[in-house]
């Protein structure tokens, strides 16, 4: 691969903006089973124009 | 306004909030009717029972190698009872684009729901509207992915003239280019200076040729075989009219520093978008540890953010899904972790299958290949003298593949092992496509799965976490670990099905 000098930019890559390594999955809470859930939905609304 | 009585036969009254329009306000329904504590925050609030069934809903991963990054989106709706409440509702606020947030509580003794600070978040999204129909109003839910369904191009030339463009160019994006592109067709913003653009701002460097031909770069007006170069808006002017293409080599948005891998150029075109805020930082942080090495996008076109990030994990052979907090969460399903998520035994298991793995990849893999170095712009017609050997042979194609090691063991044990189509990589070297295709073949090479149905882990599992399974069958007795490739979870029953896949 051809590597160019240009403004001097070119070849090597800066290595400060990696991000940082990958973290390990967060250990899950297995809960404790139940048959009956209770679901809860919340949506955030705006007040419509009256339609006349 | 009294609009009449809400299943759990409560009086429904309109919000007080509806009185003083300027105020964003929450909406709330259960499954179960409920209202919150006099300790929680907010206090004595009730959901209304209006929620027709529990609903079910489901993340995955494409399964295989190869294909679109972006898995089918899965989302359904919220569907309540319309007795006049929900439709009131429906007719006095807008929801489309607002948050929805769904929690999930379990009870602590019969008769009594939890505190709503012990009712989780199981998942965070974006109303897409109401939807009305006969007695039931439905919401419509959608995720992070559809915020990204947005025009990424956001300058075009005016066709002033100079370097907004001649009349031809009027209207016409002004092309983005991140990451590493090795030949692509620059714009020729001004034929009277010979004025070349291949990005809409800054950029890290730019290499132009002629017919394959570098030019030399000088500080100074160009002559004839040289080019100047106008790196903070991505424009360079070559010294004399060409007598064939011309192509650039590019480096690209360096706006905030050089990006230049697949996690790095999808978090810089979200950046560009004003949608980085959606990125989730660990997932972000896992694609870049899993895919290093230097890739690339040259958009020449109009598309949308999330096309560009699409093309961007399709080309590491990864996934592109929301998580459940309504952020954007690429990734590529790789080895299961040593410590995994969850565990679940035979006990926790209510139901257990194989699962059928895609043609692509069934009955096992015995190498994989990735492109790169993909060419924007291939050009036949090269000149006589002054091109390299190397680009005289890469130039007029429109690519190159890196291949993986051949599998041995797999082609002597599967006589119909595959080499599947090539993963659509956007590398700019070599080295790092194969080191990528290495790494999908030793996940891929006999990948085999199960769909697991169980109550446990309601409500937190995303695709790739690691699961570990335990099971008399399936020679699963003494563990196993895999990534969970899809997940899904029925609110009616409680119950979460995770497909874990794994080598």
């Amino acid at each position: 691969m051809s590597e160019f000098a240009g403004d001097g930019a070119w070849g090597a890559l800066p290595d400060d903006l990696s991000l940082a390594s990958g973290a390990p999955d967060p250990v899950l809470d297995p809960g404790t089973p139940g048959l009956d859930i209770l679901v809860l939905v919340e949506v955030d609304a705006y007040p419509a124009p009256v339609l006349s | 306004m009294y609009l009449g009585f809400a299943p759990d036969e409560m009086p429904g009254l309109l919000p007080a909030d509806l009185e003083t329009p300027a105020a964003l306000t929450t909406l709330r329904f259960s499954s179960h009717g409920y209202a919150t504590r006099p300790t929680d925050s907010p206090a004595n609030t009730r959901y209304p029972a209006l929620l027709a069934r529990g609903f079910s809903f489901s993340r995955e991963a494409p399964l295989g190698i190869g294909g679109a990054a972006l898995a089918p989106l899965s989302f359904g709706t919220v569907q309540l009872f319309d007795d006049g409440y929900a439709g009131g509702l429906a007719e006095a606020y807008g929801i489309d684009g607002r948050e929805v947030r769904i929690r999930r509580g379990t009870p602590g003794r019969v008769g009594s729901w939890p505190a709503l600070a012990d009712c989780p978040l199981a998942w965070t999204g974006t109303a897409g509207g109401w939807r009305r129909a006969e007695g039931r109003v439905d919401i419509v839910l959608r995720d992070a992915l559809h915020l990204l369904e947005v025009p990424l191009h956001v300058s075009r030339y005016g066709g002033a003239g100079g370097t907004d463009g001649g009349a031809d160019l009027r209207d016409r994006v002004i092309p983005i280019s991140v990451g590493y592109s090795r030949n692509v067709a620059p714009v020729l913003v001004d034929a009277a200076t010979q004025t070349y653009q291949v990005h809409f701002r800054s950029i890290r460097a730019v290499r132009p040729k002629v017919r394959g031909v570098p030019q030399t770069l000088v500080a100074s007006a160009p002559a004839a075989g040289q080019y100047s170069q106008d790196l903070a808006n991505g424009r360079f002017t070559l010294g004399a009219q060409p007598d064939g293409p011309v192509t650039a080599e590019v480096e690209g948005d360096d706006q905030g520093g050089y990006a230049y891998t697949t996690a790095g150029c999808i978090r810089r075109i979200c950046e560009i978008a004003g949608l980085s805020a959606l990125l989730d930082d660990t997932a972000m942080a896992a694609l870049e540890a899993a895919a290093p090495g230097e890739v690339g996008l040259h958009l020449a076109e109009p598309l949308t953010v999330l096309e560009a990030a699409e093309r961007l994990t399709s080309g590491v052979g990864g996934y592109l899904s929301a998580n459940r907090a309504n952020r954007l969460a690429p990734g590529v399903l790789s080895a299961p972790r040593a410590t995994a998520a969850g565990t679940l035994r035979a006990g926790d298991i209510l139901a257990i299958a194989p699962l059928a793995m895609p043609a692509g990849v069934w009955p096992a893999v015995k190498r994989v290949r990735v492109a790169y170095a993909p060419n924007g712009a291939p050009t036949p017609d090269l000149a006589d003298n002054g091109v390299s050997a190397d680009d005289r042979a890469y130039l007029p194609l429109g690519g190159l593949e890196a291949l993986s090691d051949l599998d041995a063991a797999i082609a002597a044990a599967h006589a119909l092992a595959q080499e599947p189509a090539a993963v659509p990589g956007l590398y700019r070297y070599q080295a790092d496509a194969k080191a990528r295709a290495d790494a999908l073949l030793a996940f891929w090479r006999r990948c085999r799965g199960f769909a697991v149905t169980t109550r446990k882990y309601l409500g937190q599992v995303e695709v790739g976490h690691t699961f570990r399974l335990t099971h008399p069958d399936f020679g699963l007795a003494g563990g196993w670990s895999g990534v969970v490739q899809r997940w899904a979870e029925d609110m009616d029953d409680g119950t979460v099905t995770l497909n874990v896949i794994g080598p």
